[in-house]
């Protein structure tokens, strides 16, 4: 891709972007310039850029569900981001995240022949054909093991690593000349790569699964699926079904105020003692990743996404929760050079904006010690608003560090829940348990 | 070679004389003994390193009769394609769900069911490839030879194709529809050849978004240039 001096007559460009959209389509990635459409129309004002958003959007997620795998993941971590992407177009990716297309039977069939050696209907004394979920970079049918225990079998898509390396190929090319390289720096995407690259291999996300079912065992409501090593590789994976509800099909019964909020309040604390406690997040916090019980117990599925917390980030956090009012100039000054430490002293004082606004988002939902308030209520919008609008500083910064990326995003997925919910926390008494 | 084939269907049909039938169909048997035992000698030998003298040894033979089989190896090739037809043909006439698949996924099921087929004879059928680029080799699907194997393959998609446009799940593609796949499947196998990744991952996948895509492009009547 030479430097375009001249700009050439817009039809051309567009040909070529159709042409090269076909090319792409069949090596599965073309999305760079499709995310960009969803940002170009920010110059514009009003309905008329809510319409183009909502249209390419639409349009996004269409193709997007056509080509499924990686691309269709990165809608999902684009639109677990929150903030990052307009309401509208947020909303129609956030279809997504349920509505995956599957793999036809014989395609799922074969990836788990070649892996497993034999076909799944011979492993298994029952298996379902048809997929009940879209998984991260595959699909989850139900089955039945010889022994009688029910189980889900994910399945992966086929060569999806080189669809991963073909996506970032692109959208590194995309960003690095347009508008998007403001929201998706070099070092983020890097990042996001190697965690989607990671994700490709199951095995990981089985010893995750071990370590979390481990981890989390004396948090009494919440559950995570057991592993069977026996009928997994690197590309397929059997676990336990868990039961439990959507978030949608949970709140279509009207559960009292009183379940929500203790759901709320079991979730919070689920978030803070995986960052405390376990020092690694499921870091994958869409909706269709929690299952509900109706007394409020939890089952969490997909691990294929896990960070490590650093002590530095469980820190900041600490330090955040056990601030008054206001942040010590000078205990914020030696937290932004904690940080950056290996930047300029430019950086690092610039870095120290992004510490304050942390700050700001943290007292909206822990509020500070002695505070008269003593209870957040989530389903009031205006406070996830403001959230919002704290985050995307945050995020939108190029300062951001990854480490920090995905608690942040980790956390807005948790606030979202918990406004969906409507749920009221007391989330001083919780965190309080950490310090 | 065309000749001789339809000596053989005749043979097979019910008018006529016994004799012949049974002296047939033991041609037939032996036919089949030397390209199995060719077959299991590609598969651990590699295609070029195996000698007529072992093929004919392992399959029962004096090397003399194999001659009369098979003039050349290009005449067992070209019998082992037809077998991998017919055996493609009759799998997919026996699998029990496959008629009630999308076709999309008819035609995924059978390249898919072919490319596992040959699987163990990659070696055989890449040196098989590479002649049937020749324009002189009765392999090159524009020969006489190679022709006939072809058509008979390419009536089976037709059908298939039929099917589904007369339940309207495709709109009308006539004979340009058989063909093109014809076309299509020659392109999987190149790819198929010169994958490298696990399992040969890539080429499913392939397979799968190129069907996919070319529904959609049929559906909608064309590429959105």
């Amino acid at each position: 891709m030479g430097m375009v001096e001249r700009e050439p007559p817009r039809g051309t460009v567009n040909r070529g972007l159709r042409i090269g959209k076909l090319a792409a389509t069949l090596t599965g990635s073309y999305l760079g310039y499709q995310f960009q459409n969803i940002l170009q129309g920010e110059d514009e004002d009003g309905q008329r850029k809510l319409a183009y958003q909502k249209k390419a959007s639409r349009q996004i997620r269409r193709e997007l569900q056509q080509l499924k795998g990686p691309v269709m993941k990165l809608g999902q971590m684009l639109s677990a981001q929150g903030a990052l992407i307009p309401q509208e177009a947020l909303n129609e990716l956030s279809v997504l995240q349920m509505h995956a297309p599957p793999m036809h039977a014989t395609l799922a069939r074969t990836q788990f022949r070649t892996a497993l050696g034999e076909s799944p209907e011979e492993m298994f004394r029952e298996f379902s054909a048809t997929p009940f979920a879209a998984a991260s970079l595959g699909q989850v049918h139900r089955a039945v093991t010889k022994k009688g225990e029910e189980v889900s079998v994910k399945i992966q898509y086929p060569a999806i690593k080189t669809a991963v390396k073909n996506d970032f190929k692109l959208l590194r090319a995309a960003t690095a000349a347009g508008r998007l390289k403001d929201y998706l720096t070099k070092a983020m995407l890097d990042e996001i790569e190697s965690i989607i690259l990671s994700e490709t291999d199951y095995t990981r996300e089985a010893s995750n699964l071990a370590r979390f079912r481990k981890g989390l065992k004396s948090l009494r409501y919440v559950a995570v699926p057991k592993p069977f090593p026996k009928y997994s590789t690197d590309r397929i994976l059997t676990m336990t079904l868990l039961e439990g509800e959507h978030l949608d099909d949970w709140l279509a019964h009207d559960p009292p105020q009183k379940i929500r909020n203790l759901l709320g309040t079991r979730l919070f604390e689920l978030l803070y003692f995986q960052i405390h406690r376990i020092n690694a997040l499921h870091a994958d916090p869409h909706p269709g990743n929690y299952l509900f019980s109706r007394e409020g117990d939890i089952g969490l599925v997909d691990f294929g996404c896990v960070k490590e917390v650093a002590p530095e980030v469980s820190n900041l956090l600490k330090s955040f929760a056990i601030s008054g009012e206001t942040l010590e100039k000078k205990k914020a000054k030696r937290i932004a050079e904690l940080l950056w430490h290996s930047e300029t002293p430019q950086m690092q004082s610039d870095g120290l904006f992004i510490v304050e606004t942390a700050f700001e988002f943290s007292k909206l939902v822990i509020p500070p010690r002695g505070s008269h308030v003593s209870k957040v209520d989530f389903g009031d919008s205006s406070i996830f608003r403001e959230l919002s609008r704290l985050s995307r500083i945050v995020i939108e910064s190029k300062l951001t560090r990854p480490q920090l990326l995905f608690v942040f995003r980790a956390e807005i997925g948790l606030y979202n829940l918990l406004n969906r919910l409507g749920a009221v926390v007391d989330t001083r008494a919780v965190i309080e348990r950490f310090l | 070679m065309a000749a001789k084939k339809k000596k053989t269907a005749n043979g097979r049909s019910k008018r006529a004389p016994q004799k012949a039938g049974k002296r047939a169909q033991k041609k037939d048997k032996t036919k089949k003994a030397i390209l199995e035992a060719a077959l299991a000698l590609f598969a651990k030998k590699g295609f070029r390193r195996t000698t007529t003298k072992e093929i004919s040894k392992n399959a029962g033979i004096a090397e003399g009769t194999l001659f009369n089989y098979f003039g050349s190896k290009e005449d067992l090739a070209l019998y082992f394609i037809e077998q991998e037809i017919a055996g493609l043909i009759s799998w997919y006439e026996d699998e029990p769900d496959i008629q009630e698949f999308p076709v999309v996924e008819k035609l995924f099921a059978i390249i898919q069911r072919y490319l596992e087929r040959i699987t163990p004879y990659e070696d055989f059928v890449g040196a098989v490839y590479l002649r049937a680029l020749q324009p002189s080799s009765k392999l090159n699907p524009l020969s006489l030879d190679g022709q006939e194997v072809n058509l008979h393959y390419l009536k089976f998609i037709r059908s298939i194709l039929s099917e589904a446009e007369a339940e309207g799940e495709i709109p009308p593609l006539g004979d340009l529809g058989a063909y093109g796949f014809g076309l299509f499947q020659l392109a999987i196998l190149t790819h198929w050849l010169q994958d490298r990744s696990d399992h040969k991952e890539a080429t499913l996948a392939l397979l799968d978004r190129c069907l996919t895509v070319a529904n959609t492009v049929i559906q909608r009547g064309g590429w959105e240039w």
